[in-house]
């Protein structure tokens, strides 16, 4: 049993995570990567090889070999779930923008950062007008 | 006394005094969980009479309208939610804003709390939303001289408007914590404490395009100071850095959709303030915009 005092909150965490690559066609594929990463994590969970909230210690040979394919070698088996928390990504122009509730957001920090981007991480509740997330403006 | 079922088991909440209550020893099966999120923040306007360096003049002049406000409390009420927050831009300057409080506190069972800069609650409004609040957000980024630079409003009207919406219901102060503002964390904690509020929430303030954000350094004191202060009010933190603070998660299985959705002033269904992901409500039902939110967003994680 817990017992709190409280009015729930209206502070989500409104993360924007913007990587600026050198060319458009550099956003595009990493957006293509990010997308091949997730379907075979989303087949791993589904198979029930990875879990979510499992602490997963095994990626399963499917991921292995796609890893291997991309040639990322960055990322551990626990942040894979990672890939199925409600993210969105969008590119815009040599920008690729990730936007999230989620705060374990490493695995795709480092494929960013790994995919020769300059990343920004922010919170849209504290930054407005930066044309990357709807108007989130509050008191 | 609202309850609501859920993964993490039976919830009880108290909107007059804020109490919740966590029954989880039991399991409840998924198709007894609750359809509506535990909390809806609604943003009632984008408007904003001030122009803090961290916001911006909102691009869009949208409002939501009383009669479809009408329609969507009472059935988030109906649907299980514990509490609506109102937002905006500032709520204040919403025409209605005095009748979509006392209307959802009066016909819903759900709790009402805002999020203000505080500068309209006057006598005036007071007298309309007394009875009608159970909880209020004011933002104070810092005392006297400090506060102006950031708000370029006057500290001494900000301090009568607090006493206001303190007779009105119980309060927590929010504060943005940079460089500027780091050096009066004990000041406006003093000020909380006077003030008798429930919470200070610390929103460290992030790096973007032409903010240099906190800096670890400013980070180091603001945990330096969180780690030692011992005064009465109970401190929460912003999510973006809760992870490196001493946070406790009352209802861990939760997911997205359970605890929090978003209707900005455009009228749109969002899973959180920012996302891109939204469903318009039209002149449709919440629950409708709802499901279609929830297939969307299982749709988009697969
Ligand atoms: S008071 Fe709130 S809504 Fe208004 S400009 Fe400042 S941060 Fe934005």
């Amino acid at each position: 049993m817990k017992i709190w005092q409280g009015y729930g909150s209206e502070h989500s965490m409104n993360l924007v995570m913007v990587g600026s690559f050198e060319t458009e066609a550099d956003a595009d594929n990493v957006q293509q990567l990010i997308r091949r990463i997730t379907s075979q994590v989303d087949i791993a969970v589904d198979e029930g090889v990875l879990g979510v909230g499992e602490n997963n210690r095994e990626f399963g040979e499917s991921l292995r070999t796609l890893l291997r394919e991309l040639d990322l070698f960055i990322l551990n088996s626990h942040e894979m779930e990672q890939f199925r928390y409600d993210v969105s990504i969008e590119v815009k122009g040599r920008r690729l923008v990730l936007t999230t509730d989620e705060i374990d957001v490493s695995a795709f920090l480092k494929i960013l950062v790994d995919q020769g981007a300059k990343v920004e991480v922010y919170s849209a509740h504290h930054h407005h007008g930066t044309d990357l997330g709807p108007d989130t403006s509050g008191s | 006394m609202k309850t609501r079922f859920g993964p993490d088991g039976i919830h009880f909440f108290d909107r007059t005094t804020g109490w919740n209550l966590l029954l989880d020893e039991c399991s409840i099966p998924e198709e007894q969980w609750s359809i509506a999120p535990r909390q809806v923040s609604i943003a009632l306007t984008n408007v904003c009479d001030l122009s803090c360096s961290y916001c911006y003049a909102p691009k869009s002049r949208y409002r939501l309208e009383l009669a479809r406000l009408r329609r969507w409390l009472l059935e988030i009420d109906e649907l299980g939610c514990f509490g609506v927050g109102f937002g905006g831009g500032e709520p204040t300057l919403h025409p209605d804003f005095a009748e979509i409080v006392s209307f959802t506190a009066a016909q819903t069972e759900l709790a009402v709390t805002f999020t203000t800069h505080g500068h309209h609650l006057n006598t005036q409004l007071a007298r309309h939303l007394d009875g009608y609040v159970h909880f209020i957000r004011v933002s104070v980024d810092g005392v006297g001289a400090t506060y102006e630079a950031m708000r370029k409003r006057s500290f001494q009207g900000l301090l009568k408007r607090l006493e206001t919406a303190r007779s009105l219901a119980p309060l927590g102060l929010n504060m943005v914590v940079n460089t500027k503002t780091v050096g009066d964390l004990p000041a406006v904690a003093a000020l909380a404490e006077t003030l008798g509020a429930r919470e200070l929430l610390l929103l460290p303030e992030e790096s973007t395009v032409g903010r240099a954000g906190i800096g670890a350094d400013t980070l180091e004191l603001l945990k330096m100071w969180v780690e030692t202060y011992r005064g009465p009010v109970p401190l929460t933190m912003g999510e973006s850095r809760a992870a490196s603070f001493p946070i406790c998660r009352a209802l861990p299985k939760e997911r997205p959709l359970d605890s929090y959705v978003h209707i900005n002033a455009a009228g749109e269904l969002l899973p959180t303030s920012f996302s891109p992901l939204g469903v318009t409500l039209g002149e449709g039902t919440f629950y409708s915009a709802l499901r279609k939110l929830q297939l969307q967003s299982k749709g988009e994680s697969q």
